[in-house]
C-alpha cells in the first residue's frame, strides 16, 4: 500500500509539473502584460520598457528556467498588478469562499440523494421514484447560471428574503448553495437509483433475504455498500471540479472564490497569479483522485493492491 | 517670467450642454446633494476590483472609484467634468504652459490627524516618477522637476507644453510622505489619504468599505459609509439593485428595459465620456485608400445603431471625444448615413473585393460589442465590402491594438478619465501605438493644442476632427451613455467618467 501511494504521488507531481508547464507556455503565447496595466496614454516605449522591468522581455527559455526554479523552491512569482504580493497569498486567500460553498453545498446535494435513493428502494414506490427523477431531470435541463438567476428572482427580487449576492453572511450562502447542491444532488439521484436496482437482482440480495434479513436492512447494509462503488468515481471527479471553482455560480453570485480571481487574473494577464491559481486546482484534482482510488480500495478488496 | 492666472475658472467650458438629448437624464432622478438628509450606508456596486490601490503604483479605472473617496489631487474633476480646486487653491503657469505653480491649501488633515505639507505633494510626484513600474508614470512622465519654490508653492516644470496638465494632476492622489515611506507594506491595506472618506475594511473579492471623514477640509460628505461591492456579472448587478442589496450599479443598454416599470429600482442614464469607433489600419491593402476608408464611414448608419441596439442611450458622433471632454466641438458635423454614396466611393476607388478583417471582443469591455460588430459588418457588407469577422477576448484584441497588431479594421473606444481629449489625439492621431497613419499634419496639430491657451483649444481640435473627417484615420461612431440601476432613493448626479465620487452620493429618505 505504501508503494502504492508513493507510486501515485510521484505521478501527481509530474501531473502538477505538466500543468504548470503547459500554463507557463500558453500564458506566455498569449502577450506581454505591460499594456494591458499602462491603459492611459502610454507610449510603445514606456510599454516595452515596463515590459523589460518586469522581465518579459528575456527568452523564454530564461524566464521558464527562472520559473521553474523558483516553483522547487515554492516561490511562485509575485502578482505583476501587486507589487510585492506574492501571487500563492492572492490565491490562497480565495480558498476558504471556494471550499466552504463546494463542500456544503456537496454535502448536502450528496445526503440528500443518499436519503431519497434509500427512500425509493426501501419503499419500493415508483411515485417516489418518478418525483425524483423526473423533478431531478427538470433540474439537470436547466443551466447553473439561469437556475441560479432563477432564485435570485424568487427568493431576494420577489420575497426579499435573501441577499442575492455576496460573502457576507450566513444567509448568503443559501441561493448558491441551493444552486449547485440541486445539480449535484439530481446527478447522484440517479446514479444511485440505477446502481441499487442493479444490485437488487444480484444473488448475494437474495440470499440475504434468505438469511431473515428486512428489506431495510437488505438495502442498507448489503446494496448500498456495493451500489457506492461507481458513486464514488463520479463523486471524486465532481467535487474536484467544485473545489476547484464553480465558475459560474460564482460569477452568477458575485462569489470570491478560485474561478473568480482566475478568470480577473486570466483577463490582466497576470501570469503569476494563473499559474499559482492553476497549481492549486490541479493539486484538488490530484489528491482527490488519490483519495478516492484509496477509498476504493478500502471499500472494495477486489481493487486492493497486491 | 510671466505667469497668467486661471485659478479655479479653468475648464469650466466643458459643462456647456453636458446634459443632452432625449434620454432621461441625470437630472431626473434630483442630481446632487440638494435637499438630501445626512446619514445613512450605501452599497454602490462595481463590475471590476481594482487588484491594487495604491495610488502611487497603480492607475486603474476601478481604482479611482476608491480614490476619489480617500484621497485629494490638487485639482478635482467634478461629476460634470469641470475642474476645481482640489488640494491645490490656486495655479499659475507661463505663458507656453510648461511651468505651473499650485498653492497647496493650509490646514488640510490627512486621515491620521496630520497637516499636509508640500512635501507630500512633492514626495507623491518624485515616488511616482523614480518608480520602474507604478502605472501612473506615463501620466506625469512629462515633468523635468518638481519643488517648493516658495513656502507652500509647488512648481512642476514640465519637457514641452501641456494644457491639459491641470486635468493630469486631478488623477494623481497625495500621499501622506510620514506614512507611505514608512509602511509602504501596510499602506494598501491601511491607507491614508486627505479624502472625504476614510478606509475601513478591504475584503478581496467581495468589498471595499469607506466611512465619512469628519475631518476634511471641504465640504463633508453627506453619507456615514460607503460600501463598493465588487459584482462582475451584469445581471447580478441588476437584481442586486432591485432585491435592495445594492444602491448603484452600471449596467449595459439591453438591462434597461428590464428594469423599466419596477418600483424597486430606477434607470439613470447620463451622458458618458467614451467614444466607441472603427479604428483602421490606414498602412494595409485597400484601407489604404482614402476613399475606402471614407466609403466605410458614411455606409454606417449611426443613429439606427443607437436606437436598434443601444435603445436609444446614445449620441452619433463625427468626432474622437464625447461631449463633456475637453476637445469635443459642439455642432461638429456627424457624417450622414448614405449607403449608394459609400457603392459610388468604393466604385471610384476600384476597389476590388479583397477581405478586410474587422477584430473585436468577445467578452470584457465593451458593452454589446459582439452585437456592434455584427451590425457593422452587415451595412459594410451592404456597401460591398468583404468583411471578416475576427473575435478575440478584450485583453487579446487590447494587446495586439498596443502592439500595433492589427491588420484591417477594428472595433473599439476611448474613455480618457482625465476627461481631456489630449491623450485621445495622441493615442489615435499622434504618433501613438493606434496610429497607424503617422500622418505629420495631425502630428503638428497636437504639439499646437499641447500649447494653446484655453480659448484657442477648442479650435484646434476643430482643426483636428476636420482633417480626421477628410481622411478618415479612424471613423467615430458614437458615444453611448452610462446606465445605471439604481434605489429609487439614492441622490446622486452619475459623472460622464463612469467612477462613483462617493461623496456626491446621499439618501433622501
Amino acid at each position: 500500500m505504501t508503494k502504492y501511494v508513493a507510486r501515485r504521488l510521484l505521478q501527481a507531481a509530474l501531473t502538477v509539473f505538466c500543468v504548470l508547464t503547459i500554463a507557463f507556455v500558453l500564458g506566455r503565447a498569449s502577450g506581454k502584460p505591460a499594456a494591458l496595466m499602462l491603459t492611459e496614454g502610454a507610449t510603445e516605449q514606456q510599454i516595452h520598457d515596463l515590459n523589460e522591468t518586469l522581465g518579459f522581455n528575456r527568452p523564454l527559455l530564461e524566464q521558464y528556467l527562472d520559473f521553474a526554479t523558483g516553483v522547487l523552491s515554492g516561490d511562485f512569482g509575485n502578482s505583476y498588478r501587486n507589487p510585492g504580493v506574492p501571487a500563492i497569498t492572492l490565491i490562497a486567500e480565495r480558498l476558504p469562499a471556494t471550499m466552504t460553498l463546494a463542500l456544503t453545498a456537496f454535502a448536502v446535494g450528496l445526503a440528500l440523494a443518499l436519503i431519497a435513493a434509500l427512500a425509493i428502494h426501501i419503499r419500493g414506490s415508483k411515485l417516489l421514484r418518478s418525483l425524483f427523477i423526473w423533478g431531478g431531470s427538470m433540474r439537470q435541463s436547466i443551466p447553473d447560471f439561469f437556475f441560479g438567476v432563477l432564485l435570485v428572482l424568487i427568493f431576494s427580487v420577489g420575497l426579499g428574503a435573501l441577499p442575492s449576492l455576496g460573502y457576507t453572511g450566513p444567509s448568503s450562502f443559501v441561493l448558491p448553495v441551493a444552486t449547485i447542491a440541486t445539480a449535484q444532488f439530481v446527478l447522484y439521484v440517479r446514479l444511485l437509483d440505477s446502481s441499487l436496482s442493479e444490485q437488487a437482482g444480484q444473488e448475494y440480495v437474495r440470499t440475504a433475504y434468505a438469511r431473515g434479513k428486512s428489506h431495510p436492512a437488505v438495502v442498507v447494509t448489503e446494496m448500498l455498500p456495493n451500489a457506492l462503488l461507481p458513486v464514488l468515481t463520479v463523486a471524486g471527479l465532481n467535487l474536484a471540479g467544485l473545489l476547484g471553482g464553480a465558475v459560474i455560480v460564482e460569477q452568477v453570485f458575485a462569489w470570491p472564490g478560485l474561478g473568480e480571481v482566475l478568470i480577473t487574473a486570466v483577463s490582466q494577464r497576470d501570469f503569476a497569479v494563473v499559474q499559482a491559481g492553476l497549481l492549486v486546482v490541479a493539486m484538488i484534482f490530484v489528491i482527490v483522485n488519490i483519495a478516492v482510488d484509496v477509498l476504493y480500495s478500502v471499500i472494495d478488496p477486489r481493487v486492493r493492491p497486491s | 517670467m510671466k505667469f497668467k492666472t486661471i485659478g479655479a475658472l479653468a475648464a469650466a467650458l466643458l459643462t456647456a450642454g453636458l446634459l443632452s438629448g432625449c434620454m432621461p437624464t441625470a437630472a431626473d432622478a434630483g442630481g446632487g446633494n440638494a435637499g438630501a438628509e445626512t446619514g445613512g450606508d450605501v452599497t454602490l456596486a462595481m463590475a471590476a476590483e481594482p487588484s491594487n490601490t495604491d495610488p502611487i503604483m497603480t492607475r486603474s479605472i476601478a481604482a479611482w472609484n476608491m480614490y476619489y473617496a480617500i484621497y485629494d489631487g490638487l485639482t478635482r474633476i467634478t461629476a460634470s467634468g469641470e475642474i476645481e480646486p482640489g488640494l491645490a487653491e490656486s495655479w499659475e503657469h507661463n505663458d507656453d504652459l510648461s511651468v505651473w505653480d499650485f498653492t497647496i491649501r493650509t490646514g488640510v488633515q490627512f486621515h491620521n490627524g496630520e497637516e499636509l505639507t508640500a512635501a507630500d505633494v512633492i514626495y507623491t510626484y518624485e515616488t511616482i516618477l523614480g518608480s520602474d513600474i507604478s502605472t501612473n508614470r506615463p501620466a506625469v512622465a512629462m515633468v523635468k522637476s518638481v519643488e517648493e519654490v516658495e513656502p507652500g508653492v509647488v512648481r512642476f516644470t514640465l519637457n514641452n507644453p501641456f494644457s491639459a496638465w491641470l486635468n493630469q494632476v486631478a488623477t494623481i492622489g497625495i500621499v501622506p510622505e510620514a506614512v507611505y515611506s514608512v509602511e509602504l507594506e501596510k499602506f494598501v491595506d491601511s491607507p491614508v489619504g486627505t479624502g472625504p472618506f476614510s478606509f475601513v475594511s478591504w475584503n478581496h473579492g467581495v468589498n471595499y468599505v469607506v466611512e465619512r471623514f469628519d475631518g476634511y477640509w471641504g465640504e463633508p460628505a453627506a453619507l456615514d459609509s460607503v460600501t463598493f461591492a465588487f459584482v462582475g456579472a451584469e445581471d447580478a448587478r441588476v437584481t442586486g439593485v432591485e432585491s435592495g442589496t445594492l444602491d448603484a450599479a452600471v449596467i449595459p443598454p439591453n438591462q434597461v428595459p428590464v428594469l423599466e416599470g419596477s418600483t424597486q429600482a430606477s434607470v439613470i442614464a447620463a451622458p458618458s465620456n467614451q467614444v466607441i469607433f472603427l479604428g483602421v489600419n490606414t498602412t494595409a491593402g485597400a484601407l489604404g485608400n482614402e476613399l475606402v476608408r471614407q466609403a466605410i464611414s458614411v455606409a454606417i448608419d449611426r443613429e439606427a445603431l443607437i436606437t436598434q441596439l443601444l435603445g436609444g442611450y446614445g449620441e452619433a458622433t463625427g468626432q474622437l471625444v464625447a461631449e463633456g471632454v475637453t476637445g469635443h466641438v459642439a455642432g461638429f458635423p456627424v457624417p450622414v448615413y448614405d449607403a449608394a454614396e459609400a457603392k459610388a466611393l468604393l466604385k471610384k476607388a476600384g476597389y476590388d473585393g479583397e477581405e478586410i478583417t474587422l477584430n473585436y471582443a468577445t467578452v470584457g469591455g465593451l458593452a454589446m460589442s459582439v452585437e456592434i460588430a455584427q451590425a457593422i459588418e452587415g451595412y459594410l457588407t451592404t456597401a460591398g465590402l468583404n468583411i471578416k469577422l475576427v473575435g478575440a477576448e478584450q485583453a487579446s484584441q487590447s494587446l495586439a491594438i498596443a502592439n500595433h497588431q492589427i491588420s484591417g479594421l477594428y472595433l473599439s473606444y476611448w474613455s480618457p478619465s482625465s476627461m481631456d481629449g489630449d491623450v485621445v489625439v495622441s493615442q489615435l492621431l499622434a504618433g501613438g501605438p493606434e496610429d497607424y497613419a503617422r500622418d505629420p499634419a495631425f502630428a503638428e496639430l497636437y504639439l499646437k493644442q499641447q500649447s494653446a491657451s484655453e480659448s484657442e483649444r477648442a479650435s484646434v481640435f476643430e482643426e483636428i476632427w476636420q482633417r480626421n473627417a477628410e481622411v478618415v484615420s479612424h471613423v467615430p461612431l458614437f458615444s453611448p451613455s452610462n446606465n445605471f440601476a439604481v434605489n429609487p432613493s439614492l441622490s446622486w448626479k452619475p459623472a460622464a467618467d463612469g467612477i462613483f465620487r462617493a461623496s456626491d452620493v446621499a439618501l433622501t429618505q
